[in-house]
């Protein structure tokens, strides 16, 4: 049940994140990244936690500014 | 210390370099990659690996040596010994299952890393060597402690280099040797992802390794956010590594290539010889294999490496070739099966053998500069190398003389049903394929000891030592 669910949250979020980039490809960040997915359950904890400072960030909300 | 040569290809790392000084290899180590030698050293895994024989032998040299070259002490903090591989080969130059199984065994070695705090900063298929069939991983300077937080950064290239390699292969029956011939970082995910349909999205690993990494790494191309740093404060750890490594060593193991039907898969059993004929033929390349040893031997044209093994007891170290990368599967599933640990078997066609490759074109090294061969076996492979590849005949004897110290060739006259079947459809412009000018191109450039005609008269063995030493 969890495996399903966590591609589904990974395509979503990608499809969100993601804008088309033909420029320079940086070393591997969507690589580093897809590894949340990869590394199982214990993955999409850190997945959550990461989206959602993200989330924050884009909002201009920082929470570490607070 | 005798005179000290750089190898070519250890540049990358900054802070570990191999040289070679009076036959042996060392490797320099920076202070950094000293405490991660202390560290490795001091790990059951890298004991138990290193008496397996999968982890080059390696031994940490005293000060003195060192000492004794003022240039190399001043450089490093350390030096390393390790033990000599006889013959250095390439990705692109393995079997479909000698790449499986370099990548199990990197897999293997990230785990057991893994479990006991230290990880391999890259994931290079070159880090890996063959003795006979067994693969030897060979860069003592890839392992370092795990920092905690960090994802694996050599992940991207694990997939680069072994497995999108594999999976083209095992999903799509496309040959991965011309890509990592041509690409010496392999194969990104954005590039193997357009090879994909969508249909491939429901084979094992295909969405999450291939199209979501392209679709991420492209989506996250021109990020500002300092990834690492984010991960690590959201909670990565190693679990999370644990977990994917498992997850790709269930995938390796799975990956198969559906074997086809070759040319020359059933050549030993289709071949034209006679009985007589055949053991002929084992018992010339048997005296020629005893009348000398070899630290090196080619096979060329190995086919099932019927002769390569008799080359094997004589030599240190016989590198097996075809070009039919079928008969060089099986071969090596057989040597693997015997624990076979002399015979080396490539993917390789000798008119088109590997070059040098990247930087300064010294990186990789073409096959020629790979170690002079004491004794090379062109077995029923002369008329595929000027009928079918149309080189001419005495450019090829030439290139055999300098190539190698000595030869036993067979020339296959075009009376013999295989040549009489590649001209079948093909205009005979071939006058250079006669067996005088052959004699007389064998003895502008070789010595020939000893010369036999096979009972059924078309086929000629020589051996025959160069003129170019």
């Amino acid at each position: 049940m969890t495996k399903p669910l966590l591609i589904l949250v990974c395509i979503f979020s990608c499809l969100i994140f993601s804008s088309p980039a033909f420029a320079y490809l940086d070393a591997g960040t969507g690589s580093m990244l897809i590894q949340l997915i990869l590394g199982g359950i214990a993955g999409l904890a850190v997945f959550l936690k990461l989206s959602w400072k993200w989330i924050l960030a884009k909002l201009g909300i920082n929470k570490a500014n607070k | 210390m005798s005179e000290v040569s750089m190898e070519s290809a250890s540049f990358r790392d900054r802070n570990a370099r191999v040289f070679y000084s009076g036959g042996k290899v060392y490797r320099g180590l920076s202070s950094q990659a000293l405490s991660e030698w202390e560290a490795l050293s001091g790990t059951s895994f890298f004991t138990r690996f290193s008496g397996e024989g999968s982890l080059v032998q390696t031994e940490r040299v005293n000060a003195e040596e060192l000492c004794s070259n003022p240039a190399l002490a001043s450089e490093w903090s350390a030096l390393l010994r390790h033990e000599t591989v006889q013959f250095i080969s390439y990705p692109y130059e393995w079997a479909f299952g000698m790449l499986k199984d370099a990548a199990l065994l990197q897999l293997d070695l990230l785990s057991a890393a893994l479990d006991e705090g230290m990880i391999l900063k890259d994931s290079s298929a070159f880090n890996v060597q063959w003795r006979g069939a067994h693969p030897v991983f060979i860069d003592i300077a890839s392992f370092e402690k795990l920092r905690p937080g960090e994802p694996w950064i050599g992940y991207r290239q694990f997939c680069q280099m072994f497995l999108f390699p594999l999976m083209l292969q095992s999903y799509k029956d496309v040959s991965f040797h011309a890509l990592l011939r041509g690409c010496i970082d392999g194969i990104e995910p954005e590039t193997f992802n357009k090879l994909l349909g969508a249909r491939d999205l429901l084979r094992p690993g295909v969405l999450l390794h291939v199209f979501l990494q392209a679709k991420v790494q492209t989506g996250y191309a021109e990020t500002k956010k300092d990834v690492k740093k984010d991960l690590k404060a959201a909670g990565f750890s190693a679990e999370l590594i644990k977990a994917n490594v498992k997850g790709l060593k269930k995938l390796v193991s799975r990956l198969t290539w559906q074997r086809s039907r070759s040319e020359w898969s059933n050549y030993a059993k289709e071949h034209s010889y006679t009985d007589v004929d055949f053991e002929t033929k084992k018992r010339f390349v048997g005296a020629a294999v005893d009348s000398r040893h070899s630290r090196l031997t080619w096979d060329l044209g190995c086919n099932t490496g019927t002769f390569s093994r008799i080359a094997a007891k004589n030599s240190d170290c016989v590198v097996a070739m075809d070009a039919d990368q079928l008969a060089i599967e099986f071969l090596y599933q057989e040597l693997k099966k015997e624990g076979n640990g002399t015979i080396i078997p490539l993917v390789g066609n000798i008119a088109d053998p590997s070059p040098n490759l990247g930087w300064r074109g010294m990186e990789r090294k073409a096959l020629s500069e790979r170690g002079k061969p004491d004794l090379t076996l062109c077995l029923a492979l002369i008329h595929h190398v000027v009928i079918t590849a149309n080189i001419p005949l005495r450019e090829f004897i030439h290139w055999l003389s300098v190539v190698t110290n000595s030869l036993v060739i067979e020339f296959v006259t075009k009376d013999d049903p295989m040549v009489k079947k590649l001209l079948r459809n093909k205009v005979d412009n071939y006058a250079d394929y006669e067996l005088p000018f052959f004699e007389e191109s064998m003895s502008e450039f070789f010595n020939i000891d000893k010369r036999e005609e096979l009972v059924s008269g078309s086929r000629i063995l020589f051996f025959a030592t160069s003129k170019i030493q």
